[in-house]
Parts: C-alpha cells; structure tokens; sequence
C-alpha cells in the first residue's frame, strides 16, 4: 500500500503535480535531512543540502526514468548536494580544529572497558577525517540501511566496487578512530 | 575498540540526530521556495541560493585557475639568496634570539615556511620542518598527482599532497617534508610537549609508556619531536625480534639498530643491551661507525610504535620511526645545503 502511494505520487510529480512532489517532501524530508547531517556533520551544510536536494529533484524529475527506484534516485542527488555543500564550505572557510578540540588520546585501559562506550566527539572527529566518499557510502548502508544493490544503482557503479569502497572506508574509519586514542 | 556494524550504526543515527535543526520549519521552507519559483521567482534567483551558487561557482573558477598554476603555485617570495646561509631567521644570536625559539619551542609560521622555501626550494629538498598552519582542503581532480591542500601564505600558496589518508579537519602543528620544486607532503600532526613543541626522551617515553597497547603494535595518532642524542653502536645487539606488525628496521644485530638516548646522558653503547632509557630506532642510513659509538644530538621527529605488554627485552616506551631530523633555524642558515642534512641521521 505504502509503496503503491508513494509510487503514485511520484508518477504525479513527474507529470508536473506540485502536490503530489509537496506530499514527497513531507514525507521524505527528515530522512534527506538526517542522511545528510551524517555526512557534513553540521546543520547549516546539512541545511542548505536538504534543500538543495529537494529543488534539484523538483527540477530534474522527468529524468527519472524508473519510479520504482526514486529513492536511489533521490540518494544519489542528495549525495551530490551534500558535496556540493562541502565544496562551498572549503571554498569560503578553512576547515580547522581549535587546538584545544584536538583529541587527547583516552587510556588505553579505558577504551577498553565497554566497546560502546566509544566517545561520541572523538567519533565525530575520526568520522570527519574521512573522504567525503567513504562518508556518504558509510551513510548509506549503515545509516539509512540501503542495499549494496541499491547503493551501485544509486551511484552508477557496479556492486563489487561498492563493497570494496565500503571495506576501503571501514577501514580508513578504523585507522582514523585509531588517531583518536580509539584504536 | 572494533567498531561492529551495530555500533557504527549507533554512532551514525547519533550523529544525524545531534542537529538542533527544526525538520518542520525545514520543510516549510523548501516548500516555500517549491512555491515561489512556480509563480515566476526561480529558485536559483533567489538571494540565499543565488550567492550559494555564486560561491560554489568561485569556488569551481578558483579550482581551475589553481590547477592551470600548478607547476607555479608560489609567487616570487620577498627577495632573497637563494643561498641556505642567507635565510634571515639564521642570523638570531644568543643575545637576540627571540622569545620562542624553532623548533624547540615552537613550530614555524606560514611566512617563516615560505621564506624557508625562498626561490630555490630544491636547496631544501628532503628537509623536514614543522609549521603551524592551516590547510585549505583541495578537493580537485587533477591529471596526475593531486594536491590534497593548500597553504594560503601573503605572497601566493603552497601546495600540500598527502599519501596516506586525506585528513579533514586539521589544526595544530604539522610536519612537512619538503620537495625539490617547494611542495609540500604533509607527514602527519605533531603533539606538542609539555613546554614547548619538543619533548625531552623522559617526558617522551612516559607519555609513551602510557599509551601502551595490550595487544600487537599499535600507530599512534600523533608524531612527536624530541631533543635527544642518536647513538648507534658497532657492537652486534642482541634482542628479540620485533613483533611482526613492526618494521623490520627495528631488527636486532651490528649496525642495524639505533637509539635515542637522553641529551644529557653519556651512554655507553659498546655492550649488547640498549642503553636504559632509551629509545629505538632504525638505522636508516645504515651508518657503521668504527671506534666509538656514532653521537648525534638534534631535534627527531618520531612515528612511535606501541609495543606489547609482553615483549621480553622490548624497549619500555617501544620503537619509534625516525622521520627526520629538525633543523633548527641556525642549522638552516649554517649548512650548506640541508638537503644533505641528515634526514635519518
């Protein structure tokens, strides 16, 4: 049922309804919006994402040539615009870390005493290190718990490559959680 | 820590949630905007959006006006020799040296590292400095190696590439190694001591002991600086292999092993033990002295490695790799050419 509705407001929407693409905001807008505050790790740049994903879909709707896969569809935009975002960040500001906001390795005995406990900032921080692509494939699968499948129709490339990229960036994240006094 | 899909998921649903904004007013507003442009006012016509794209549009000339400078990224700095001996921090004195001093004290400014670099950047090839300064992350593909930052400086910038993994954020000190056209590769941050920029080998090998892993050698996150003495011995040293996740450098045996010893220390290292307190290194450039044991005293700057807790005959604080030398602005006005300073030793 769900899935027949939302496929039936898309359709609209690709007819030009703007109440059928309105429905679709509404309903999709908090997941675009926490996908993309995964990735930037900051509101303003998750912001203006959102927003920037949502128009850019309105805009460039009649591409979609399959409905069925609008999510995908609308994953891979929001990737774009979330890199889009970063670009505008690193072209108007350094990206730097106060000296004082530089991790200070934890003990190693006490990284060791609950795996979970794992520092939220300093995850945050090693999270950040990481490629903008590492980031959003991450997001992807264990965020938003999207198929590998779905990630390679998304992104336009094939599935193996998805899940070497996604080893590749499990293993940068651990090498930087590493740097954090986490490793 | 391993990090299991379950937690790594935790993390990321904390991590999309700590935002303070409001999805309904974010909505709202996107529909808006749906609204405006549907009665004549585009959305890329209006002003939020249009200076977003008048940034990112910046943004893309600015990448490609930097990569078509490529080979030319820094201007022509303040006229200088091109001669090592005419670097102006060089002519500090006792009497007159500044308050703080490079790189004990410490790191070097993005004016310092330019003026360092001067018109003839090859003079400086291979040296190691340490600056702090901020890197603009270049998020460009270029044809062939790609910088990954640049370093804005007064008269021009300095490209920055990284080998290993791009690091976003970064502030603090960072160590550089120079290259023969005045790149730059960034080898990693630098953890300040506790009074300056370098540690002494005590203060180095009790942070280090601290940071002792229970299992396997471990990278630590920072690279350090150290005022100590290099010690290599022509006696054979006996020890046990290292642990396999570390470098065969740091073998045992004549000639193929170094140490840091304390500055002030005088340490014999003709017998077979290393020398206590001591930290070792690898002998990079496989220097085999005859007689008395080869002395050097200098600032290092070290990738250290956590040992295990159970490795017999370790050294305490473990085993570090030697990066380089630092030379000091004196050093850097002294010599001839610090391409030929020891980069190991």
């Amino acid at each position: 049922m769900e899935g027949r509705l939302e496929r039936e407001l898309v359709e609209r929407a690709r007819r030009g309804d703007r109440a059928a693409y309105e429905a679709i905001v509404r309903r999709k807008v908090e997941t675009v919006y926490r996908t993309a505050r995964a990735i930037l790790g900051n509101d303003a740049d998750a912001d203006d994402a959102t927003q920037e994903t949502f128009l850019g879909a309105w805009r460039r709707l009649s591409d979609l040539r399959d409905p069925d896969r609008f999510d995908a569809w609308l994953g891979r935009i929001t990737v774009n615009a979330c890199r889009m975002a970063l670009r505008r960040r690193n072209s108007r500001t350094i990206v730097a870390l106060t000296a004082a906001s530089v991790a200070e390795p934890m003990d190693a005995g006490t990284s060791r005493l609950e795996d979970r406990t794992v520092d939220a900032v300093a995850f945050d921080r090693a999270f950040d290190r990481l490629s903008f692509d590492q980031r959003s494939i991450l997001v992807l699968h264990h965020l938003d718990e999207r198929p590998i499948a779905e990630i390679a129709t998304g992104l336009g490339i094939a599935e193996g490559t998805v899940k070497s990229r996604l080893h590749a960036a499990r293993t940068a994240l651990k090498r930087a959680l590493a740097r954090e006094g986490l490793g | 820590m391993t990090l299991d899909d379950r937690s790594l998921r935790e993390h990321l649903v904390r991590r999309a949630k700590a935002g303070a904004t409001d999805i309904g007013a974010l909505r709202d507003s996107v529909l808006a905007q749906l609204s405006d442009g549907a009665h004549g006012s585009p959305w890329y016509r209006q002003s939020r959006i249009r200076s977003t794209i008048g940034l990112a549009a910046a943004a893309v000339v600015v990448a490609l006006v930097g990569l078509a400078l490529l080979p030319e990224y820094r201007d022509p700095g303040p006229a200088m020799s091109a001669s090592p001996s005419a670097f102006p921090f060089a002519s500090a004195t006792p009497g007159d040296r500044p308050a703080l001093e490079y790189p004990a004290d410490r790191a070097m400014t993005a004016a310092e590292l330019e003026e360092l670099l001067g018109d003839n950047p090859a003079d400086r090839a291979s040296i190691v400095v340490i600056a702090d300064v901020e890197l603009v992350v270049l998020d460009a593909t270029c044809v062939g190696e790609c910088p990954a930052y640049l370093i804005r400086t007064a008269s021009g910038q300095i490209a920055v590439f990284d080998g290993g993994d791009r690091i976003f954020a970064i502030a603090g000190p960072q160590a550089f190694r120079v290259r023969a056209d005045g790149d730059l590769d960034v080898l990693g941050p630098v953890r300040e001591g506790p009074e300056g920029l370098s540690w002494t080998l005590p203060q180095l090998t009790t942070e280090l002991t601290k940071l002792r892993a229970a299992e396997g050698a471990n990278p630590v996150p920072f690279l350090y600086l150290v005022d100590a003495v290099r010690v290599v011995s022509e006696a054979a040293f006996r020890c046990f292999a290292p642990p396999p996740a570390i470098d065969v450098r740091f073998g045992c045996g004549s000639g193929s092993v170094s140490w840091l010893v304390p500055a002030e220390a005088s340490v014999s290292t003709a017998g077979s033990n290393a020398p206590p307190g001591s930290l070792r290194v690898p002998n990079v450039t496989g220097i085999r002295p005859s007689g008395d044991a080869f002395r050097q005293r200098g600032f290092w700057l070290l990738d250290p490695w956590v040992t295990p807790e159970d490795c017999f005959l370790c050294p305490s604080a473990g085993a570090a790799d030697l990066l380089g030398r630092v030379l000091t602005f004196r050093d850097l006005g002294s010599t001839a050419a610090p391409g030929t300073s020891p980069a190991g030793g």
